[in-house]
């Protein structure tokens, strides 16, 4: 991974209009490049707010943001064909097909687009491209949005909530489109509740809370840090199956044994979950 | 192959104006209007003209336009928009500019019913007349996602069923 910061945000603080309190109060983190970050933080938290002042669609806000090397005010309209947006509300034209609403945000880019039979086919949406947007399904419309954000390739990826309300099947294609577009290169910004993505894609995840950074780490390392560092193994015994636990950090007699005594039916380490872990570093729940 | 943002624009709005209904809207209020001019004395017909014409400018202004706006808004497409190198003076003004043409045929399709040919004034006067209306309900719309908000700064309706309860008939 490259050394050089595609996002940095500094000090960040943001109050709406009318509002007594800050909805963001000196958020400070950095996104390398070609690094997936994941945003993790109950509803409320200022998660949305932070990505809409990145992306230029909030005024008024105070402290430092950096987006690929260039002070976000600094920025015209040119940032758009290098930066892609998958909003968490369905989006799209609901009297357009969606090859018809890819090929219309296609042509308002400045740069090369995608082959868009092969985008529609990526997310899934292959056999309903001739179809009118308004009868897709909410998950349908997620995967155009996400379809619609990777039009033009873009080097810097904000997926918000890419695999709510999709499927087993089509959240993991969601978790192989994010996985290709990091071995591209691209940065993905990931604002999500489910831990199963942010566990598995992200690099580094930081908790928000109450607009405030709580702790921002890889996902392991946090893991680790939290966790009890304890093996639990589920084993047959003459009464049924039981379930005992043994500490990782010296060899355990009794372990040794169960596993020679092929009783074994699961072994499991008992590091903490990232909803768990984000409970305990901010006494919230997601 | 990829097309300018304006070509997009027109291709996409003509799309919508289709799907939508307003095209055949717009063909239905056409033979409409000329089927009363044609059905009114010939010499009711040039006074009738500019009322009618006056109709059809303020439903393309009032009706259409914010409908069109509330739809996109309603459904993401502004945000998504904003988040592309689309400058919005350009969307609006081809909007405007496509729902002002629609109305040219309407209205050279009454002039003719009517019976007074081409009138330039009267053309260049549909024309501003949309414009201008079109524009003032973009304004009135605001950023509405839906018409609700609008709908609900309008004066009550004087039919009965919204008329408040009267206290002299509540038979206490």
């Amino acid at each position: 991974m490259s050394t050089d910061v595609a996002l940095r945000v500094k000090d960040l603080r943001y109050r709406y209009p009318g509002q007594h309190d800050f909805t963001l109060d000196a958020v400070t983190f950095e996104v390398a490049q070609g690094e997936v970050f994941g945003f993790l933080g109950p509803s409320g938290a200022g998660k949305t707010t932070t990505q809409r002042v990145v992306l230029g669609l909030l005024d008024g806000w105070e402290g430092t943001v950096e987006v690929l090397g260039r002070d976000r005010r600094r920025w015209g309209g040119e940032i758009f064909d290098l930066i892609g947006v998958a909003f968490e509300l369905p989006v799209g034209y609901p009297r357009l097909t969606g090859r018809e609403d890819l090929s219309h945000f296609a042509n308002l880019h400045r740069r090369p687009c995608r082959d868009i039979d092969g985008l529609l086919d990526a997310v899934g949406l292959a056999d309903a491209a001739d179809v009118l947007v308004g009868t897709y399904s909410k998950g349908m419309r997620g995967r155009l949005n996400l379809a619609r954000a990777l039009l033009h390739g873009p080097d810097l990826l904000f997926l918000d909530e890419p695999t709510a309300g999709l499927d087993p099947v089509n959240a993991a294609r969601v978790r192989d489109i994010v996985a290709s577009e990091r071995a591209r290169g691209c940065t993905i910004f990931l604002t999500t509740h489910d831990m199963v993505t942010a566990g598995t894609s992200c690099d580094r995840v930081a908790f928000i809370v109450d607009g405030r950074i709580a702790a921002c780490d890889d996902p392991r390392s946090l893991r680790v840090a939290h966790g009890e560092r304890r093996v639990r193994v589920e084993h047959r015994t003459a009464t049924g199956v039981t379930t005992s636990t043994f500490p990782l950090d010296e060899a355990s007699e009794e372990f040794c044994r169960l596993l020679a005594s092929g009783a074994v039916e699961t072994v499991h380490t008992a590091e903490a979950s990232l909803d768990e872990i984000f409970e305990a570093v901010t006494g919230r729940g997601l | 192959m990829r097309t300018a943002p304006l070509g997009t624009l027109l291709v996409t709005e003509v799309k919508h104006h289709r799907r939508y209904g307003v095209l055949a809207g717009l063909a239905a209020t056409a033979t409409l209007w000329a089927l009363v001019l044609l059905g009114l004395p010939a010499d009711w017909r040039g006074p009738t003209l500019p009322w009618l014409l006056f109709l059809e400018v303020t439903a393309v202004g009032f009706f259409v336009m914010p409908a069109l706006a509330v739809i996109e808004r309603g459904n993401g497409v502004t945000a998504a928009l904003r988040l592309t190198r689309l400058s919005p003076g350009l969307a609006l003004a081809t909007r405007v500019g496509l729902l002002t043409a629609l109305t040219l045929p309407v209205a050279l399709v009454a002039m003719l019913a009517a019976g007074v040919g081409w009138s330039a004034p009267v053309v260049v006067g549909v024309l501003l007349t949309t414009t201008l209306f079109s524009l003032l309900a973009v304004v009135v719309v605001g950023r509405s996602r839906t018409l609700t908000p609008t709908s609900a700064g309008l004066p009550p309706s004087p039919s009965p069923s919204s008329r408040p309860p009267s206290r002299t008939a509540s038979g206490s």
